[in-house]
């Protein structure tokens, strides 16, 4: 399901798209009903073409952002799925062998074959299931392949066996040349590959192949190069019949998947597969299995562990729909039978048979652990895997990921375009005040004058809402595109393709018209609260005499809006009546939405009920206040509770804040001192606490609130507050800073006429200016975030001994081809020199459990093992970010990391039970993202904790208790560059390593070794050795890597990202540079006059020019300069809080594109205050003066 | 008899919009004695403005010639007007129109800046300028916060403060009411008469006019008639 910030997007879209029928139904109403007043709005729209186009372009910024994320999120999505139905063709469901199931790819404990029997079961049962359209056995295995004639090998090609009799239902077969053909048509020796494949090794077909399995080398030819898709997948792919795969395999009679087809073809009815999963899950139950786990379960002493569990919810692992669960599985127990079929599929499911072993383990019913472990194991014979489904319930995921990361950041730019729309608004209404004053004097009413306002804006804001849908598709596939070069050639058949849902589009064009239609409204709002002498005048707005209605006409004023609903109401039923016989019921219709102006209105009333009172300051004083105290009293433990959130916490001492601050200004004023004095301290002091309070360190008030709940949207809100605070402040103390610029650069005396009234315009006019400078700051700092964020990664090239360990090449070999001895194959290897291999270090993974002593965890959850060998253990340079110091020798300096990691690594050398964990497997720093797959974490280390922990005991086993169980002792962890850049495995970087003798603990099987990692002789060129390690150890299907040039390509691709969302974030910017275009087109007509009487006393045109540019530039630079300190600011809290688990991040500022920004943000302000400064420089003076 | 301050002769002014034309100026001869008063009076239309935003350099002319000081402003470009102004000239506007963003005394500052005078310099001749006309108390006010006949004194302030040869004033009263209009012409015949600058105002108040030097009759585009005002005999040089 496709979301948008946790909302289904289908509903929103509907909503929005209600809501914005209605609201334009509204407006077309009330224009029907005075259409006077269209005509005296509309025509104001093509006096000016130049403002015209400007204020269409604002407008449309925001539907332009919203369109342009929901775009990307749409082709993410709609990439991965298409990824995901090319990959797997008809394949709905896949069945695999239970153990499989449990420890995935790597798993080596049990048989991943099925057998024969098995295999007879599986068809019969299906057989009868009428959702089902094929049934498809078949062999898939990693293996080497050689082209005899073009001498190139593909050292990890996925070969397919099919069942050539079963293939119904799975599609056809197409070569490339279009031929439809089949596996059945393949002979005894004879494959396809399809495309991919066959680019890899430059395949033809006729050509001789060479495939290594592990009964040795077997020889191919090639029948045709096929198509992707299907059959075929997306993938490097070599198909043969199941025959010629289960020989090679050594596996007669035995496949290690069977695939299952529903009806509907590739894009299959969705719904359908978890009905055909569940029956499938019911009938591979084992009879006498379920009967016995039901009989152990059944004991009173077994259920109420389980109540008991359920009660207690250690550790919040009961999410509400699991307690459903295990309740439900509870009463079957006390009252069902073990045929029932909800207990069947309840049994199946992991999360609940988890929970019942933790809760019998937690009784300390120890006896009754491993047997209830087994049957639940043994309960399936089969594992059932909806494959398409949660592939493509993954595509909507990732998708809806892209969507909610580019609204966010996008939002400030929203935000920011919304305040310009309101700015235009303002303009538009300062430039019509005469006019409009007029208009009242003569007996228009105020509501006119909105509708007039609102009219206009409506018809500017559904143009600029097309355009801006448009000019947002045209963006995002622009962002696309370098976002496809970023990624670079498509990897595993995964390409972005552009893609836009009809959803999306009409979400987007309606959320962008509504908040433009909101924000016009608004501003039409404000706009008619002139004054109508002042308005004839032009005085400035600042000396409106604030009016307050008398308390008895305020409440009168509720009384009469709470009425109109009924009087509404009233004249519709009327109507009715009266129009019967003309059209009445379509006018009754129109006029039904009245009921939002009503609604505006008793809103309105109630606010004027209260406004007065705001100006003290005590309303918000004590509403803040009690916030504040609410936070600090209510229930910490509790997550859900929405009083101890960050946003609750901040939002309450915000408003305590700012009540401080008008209380202060209240009270200055009413001790006689002037409005001016009052308000510049008071707002001032209100502005200088908030950003105090907002600069914060993250958990600096924790010692008062505790730790608080919060995530993303702390970020967005933070930022605004910031910026806006910083603006108010300086805002109220503009004068310093002119006084500041006329200091230094008054000196200059061409400069000195000029500078003066330059600095002086914008400072006067706080609100415009102010909303500008918020712009500016707002962009900037955003920009500024993401580019030190960035640029922290970066530094990983300086010491790439963090990732790689201090190996040049890793190499990992296939699980079935093992080199049991490396060191000795690079002696005998032709080709290989082992000089050039100074050290050679080997460990292998297993896919274990892990439960960590005196944790609230108590089952054991899953986590890779890796084994190292002792010259592992001596050369990693991998270093730590959290160690036991008392496992550190006397007297080492614990300021040197490499002197410590080193020390750790060898105390794991010297000692065996020693391990050491993954960074990412401890607890995340509040506020993160949790993506990771749930499997076992450390408890009571966070990653953001300092350096010196306590060692703790985990105890180590195989899945599901196979095997023997091994004890060890956590002394570190390694920092989070270790393993990151290890694409091939990304499981390593959630690991637990430890010397390789675990293996003998809780294997019954020896491990083998199937990763290598390399330090190379000085002079070895890695990219040359890679080539030819893999070409010597073809057999074993050896994958060397280059580790530096995985960093760096790594390294590009995030690069490449960030200037994507560098351009996204451009948008923002192109908002604020157009607020300064209409800000100063729209000086240039409110100050004709004075630029006439500039003139007439000896200004040259050139220094008007120069005198509006100095203008803009200053808002610029002001809106620029506090968005770098913020923005620098804010991230180096943010690396503050980073560093503890990224040992090693450095905070730099990245300089070069700081400048680009800024050189960026000033050069564009400039460009467009161009066109208006120079239209005010041409202005003669006397045709200006006749204004007068 | 020396040589007049203002002499502008045949001097010819049309304003086209669209199709209709308006000859505001028609062959207009308008001489000024240095240190004279002339007060050039008209009804409405009648060309009075037109003729002192030509004269003074504001407005471009069709035919005819302008000296000031027996130079010729015909040949000056844009940016050497803008100096002549600067050094040579002052206005006084119906609507003040001091820069509203601007205390008193930085609008009286401003020409003085601009003629690169120090700051220091300016902030005390424009102190003593808002003195002369008796605003001294109010230098730090902004235009709004000032009546509308105390605007029109920092206006005269800062149309003086260069000491300029020549002071245009165009309709200076026009905006007060009769108490004002009487202070703000006493104050310019002071001025007129200490410190000796020609002064040209523009106005349809006959009360206004008759405490000039001379008065200059305007109507469609002509001069009319010329006689004496109440002041005659004062400082202009005969």
């Amino acid at each position: 399901m496709r979301e948008f910030f946790g909302r289904d997007m289908e509903m929103l879209a509907t909503v929005l798209a209600i809501l914005l029928i209605i609201s334009l139904g509204t407006v077309l109403f009330l224009a029907f009903r005075n259409r006077i007043l269209v005509k005296l709005a509309l025509r104001n729209i093509p006096r000016r073409p130049a403002q015209t186009i400007l204020i269409v372009v604002g407008l449309m910024l925001s539907t332009t952002i919203i369109s342009a994320s929901l775009a990307i999120g749409d082709t993410v999505a709609i990439s991965i799925r298409s990824a995901v139905l090319d990959a797997l063709g008809n394949t709905d469901i896949r069945i695999r062998t239970t153990t499989a199931a449990v420890g995935g790819d790597g798993s080596i404990t049990d048989d991943t074959y099925l057998q024969p029997e098995q295999i007879q079961t599986v068809l019969d049962t299906t057989a009868g299931n009428s959702n089902i359209d094929g049934v498809l056995p078949q062999v898939r295995e990693i293996l080497p392949v050689l082209d005899n004639r073009t001498q190139l090998t593909e050292a990890r090609m996925n070969v397919v066996g099919f069942d050539a009799a079963r293939t119904d239902g799975f599609g056809p077969i197409t070569t490339i040349d279009g031929q439809q053909t089949a596996v059945s048509d393949l002979a005894a020796g004879e494959v396809f590959l399809n495309e991919s494949a066959a680019d890899e090794i430059e395949a033809q077909a006729g050509d001789s192949l060479t495939l290594v399995s592990p009964s040795g080398r077997h020889d191919f030819t090639l029948r045709a190069v096929v198509r992707e898709g299907g059959l075929a997948a997306n993938d490097d792919r070599l198909i043969m019949s199941l025959s010629d795969m289960q020989r090679i395999m050594g596996r007669e009679g035995q496949v290690n998947r069977i695939d299952v087809s529903l009806l509907g073809g590739r894009e299959g009815p969705a719904d359908l597969s978890e009905e055909v999963a569940d029956d499938l899950r019911i009938l591979f139950t084992d009879d006498a299995v379920a009967d016995q786990l039901f009989q152990t379960l059944s004991d009173p002493a077994v259920i109420s562990a389980i109540e008991q569990r359920i009660a207690d919810n250690p550790g919040n692992t009961i999410s509400p729909s699991r307690k459903t669960d295990l309740e439900e599985y509870v009463s079957l127990l006390k009252s069902g039978s073990s045929e029932s079929e909800r207990f069947r599929l309840l049994t199946l499911n992991q999360a609940v048979s988890g929970q019942v072993i933790a809760a019998v383990e937690s009784a300390g019913l120890s006896d009754l652990v491993l047997p209830i472990t087994f049957m639940y194991f043994q309960a399936s014979t089969l594992f059932i895997d909806e494959l398409k489904q949660s592939g493509l319930e993954a595509a909507e995921l990732f998708g809806n990921l892209f969507t909610t990361f580019f609204s966010i950041f996008g939002s400030f730019s929203i935000i920011v375009g919304l305040l310009l729309i309101f700015l235009v608004f303002v303009m538009l209404a300062a430039e019509r005040a005469a006019e409009m004053g007029i208009a009242r004097a003569v007996g228009t009413k105020r509501r006119h004058l909105v509708q007039m306002f609102t009219f206009e804006g409506v018809a500017y804001s559904v143009g600029a809402a097309i355009i801006g849908t448009i000019v947002g598709i045209i963006a995002s596939g622009g962002l696309v595109a370098l976002l496809v070069n970023a990624i670079g050639a498509a990897d595993d058949g995964f390409e972005f393709k552009f893609s836009l849902t009809a959803t999306s589009l009409i979400a987007g064009f309606s959320l962008g018209l509504l908040l433009t239609l909101a924000t016009v409204a608004v501003s039409a709002y404000r706009v008619s609260k002139l004054n109508i002498v002042v308005a004839i005048r032009g005085l400035p707005p600042e000396f409106i005499p604030s009016e307050t209605v008398p308390l008895k006409q305020r409440f009168q004023n509720i009384g009469k809006a709470l009425i109109s609903p009924l009087w509404l109401l009233f004249v519709l039923l009327t109507d009715r009546v009266e129009d019967k016989h003309r059209g009445g019921t379509i006018r009754a219709f129109f006029r039904s939405f009245l009921i939002i102006p009503i609604f505006w209105r008793i809103i309105l009333s109630i606010w004027q009920m209260f406004s007065p009172y705001l100006n003290t300051g005590l309303p918000q004083l004590v509403l803040g206040g009690l916030g504040v105290a609410a936070t600090v009293i209510s229930d910490r433990t509790d997550t859900d509770n929405f009083f101890h959130t960050s946003f609750f916490f901040s939002m309450s001492a915000s408003l305590f804040l700012v009540g401080v601050g008008q209380v202060f200004r209240h009270q200055i004023r009413n001790r006689g001192y002037r409005q001016e004095v009052a308000d510049r301290v008071g707002f001032t002091l209100m502005g200088g606490l908030l950003l105090v309070l907002w600069l914060l360190p993250f958990n600096a008030l924790n010692w008062l609130t505790g730790e608080l709940g919060g995530g993303i949207e702390m970020f967005i809100i933070s930022g605004v507050w910031m910026v806006a605070s910083a603006v108010w402040v300086v805002m109220y103390n503009a004068d310093l800073i002119a006084k500041a610029a006329q200091g230094t650069f008054g000196r200059i005396t061409t400069l000195r006429p000029i500078l003066k009234p330059a600095i002086a315009y914008p400072t006067s006019s706080r609100f415009r200016t102010g909303l500008t400078v918020a712009m500016f700051a707002l962009v900037i700092f955003t920009m500024m975030v993401f580019s030190i964020l960035n640029n922290l990664g970066t530094n990983i090239l300086d010491s790439p001994d963090q990732a790689t360990g201090g190996f040049e090449v890793r190499a990992e070999t296939s699980q079935e081809l093992p080199i049991s001895d490396i060191t000795t194959a690079i002696d005998a290897a032709p080709g290989l020199n082992r000089a050039d291999f100074p050290v050679i270090a080997s460990s292998a993974v297993v896919f274990a459990e892990a439960r960590q002593e005196g944790a609230e965890e108590l089952r054991f959850l899953s986590v890779p093992v890796v084994g190292v060998d002792d010259s592992y253990l001596r050369n990693a340079r991998f270093e730590m970010s959290h160690y036991d110091p008392s496992y550190l020798p006397a007297g080492i300096d614990t300021d040197d990391e490499v002197a410590v990691s080193r020390a750790i690594w060898d105390r794991l050398l010297a000692d065996p039970t020693l391990a050491i964990v993954s960074n990412s497997l401890l607890e995340q720093s509040a506020g993160g993202f949790n993506l990771g797959p749930s499997g076992f974490e450390v408890e009571g280390i966070a990653q953001n904790d300092d350096e010196e922990i306590e060692a703790f005991q985990i105890s180590i086993r195989q899945p599901l208790g196979l095997g023997g169980t091994a004890e060890r002792t956590v002394i570190a962890a390694t920092t989070a560059f270790a393993g990151q850049y290890e694409a091939e495995d990304g499981d390593a970087v959630r690991a637990i390593t430890m010397n390789a003798t675990v293996f003998d603990e809780i294997s019954d099987w020896p491990v083998p070794f199937t990763t290598h990692r390399f330090q190379l002789a000085d002079g070895v060129d890695p990219g040359r050795i890679t080539a030819q390690m893999e070409t010597a150890f073809l057999d074993n299907s050896l994958l060397a890597t280059d580790m530096i040039d995985e960093i760096q390509d790594s390294l590009d691709q995030n690069n490449a990202f960030t200037r994507l969302f560098q351009a996204f974030m451009g948008l923002g910017l192109v908002v604020g540079v157009t607020a300064l275009g209409v800000l100063s087109f729209r000086a240039v007509v409110e100050r004709r006059v004075s630029i006439g009487m500039m003139r007439a006393i000896g200004y040259k045109s050139r220094m008007i020019q120069v005198q509006f540019l100095l203008e803009s530039v200053f808002v610029t630079v002001l809106g620029t300069a506090l968005g770098l300190g913020l923005g620098a600011y804010l991230s180096w809290n943010l690396v503050k809080d980073l560093r503890d688990s990224f040992d090693g991040l450095n905070y730099s500022i990245p300089w070069l594109s700081v400048a680009v920004i800024v050189i960026i943000a000033i050069v564009a302000s400039l460009l467009t205050t161009l066109i208006p400064a120079r239209q005010a420089s041409r202005i003669y003076p006397s045709e200006a003066l006749r204004y007068e | 008899m020396t040589e007049p301050i203002i002499n502008a002769q045949g001097v010819v002014k049309t304003y086209r919009s669209r199709d209709v034309e308006v000859n505001a100026l028609r062959n207009v001869d308008f001489v000024v004695q240095r240190g004279e008063m002339v007060a050039v009076m008209g009804p409405s239309g009648s060309g009075k403005t037109t003729l002192l935003n030509c004269v003074s350099g504001l407005d471009a002319i069709d035919s005819g010639d302008i000296q000031i000081n027996s130079q010729s402003l015909l040949g000056m470009t844009d940016n050497e007007l803008s100096d002549y102004r600067a050094r040579f000239m002052g206005f006084v506007f119906q609507s003040f129109n001091l820069l509203p963003v601007l205390s008193a005394r930085e609008n009286v500052e401003l020409p003085l800046v601009l003629a690169g005078v120090g700051s220091s310099k300016a902030r005390s001749v424009a102190l003593e300028k808002l003195d002369q006309v008796g605003l001294a108390d109010r230098a730090d006010h902004t235009p709004a916060e000032l009546s509308g006949g105390q605007a029109q004194r920092v206006a005269i302030a800062r149309a003086l403060a260069n000491e300029p040869a020549i002071v245009w004033a165009d309709e200076p009263t026009g905006n007060l009411d009769s108490e004002n209009s009487n202070d703000i012409m006493n104050l310019l015949i002071r001025m007129n008469k200490e410190l000796g600058q020609t002064f040209v105002i523009v106005t349809h108040g006959d009360e206004v006019g008759e405490l000039a030097d001379r008065i200059v009759g305007m109507r469609d585009g002509e001069i009319e008639s010329e006689r004496a005002g109440k002041n005659a005999g004062g400082t202009a040089a005969k």
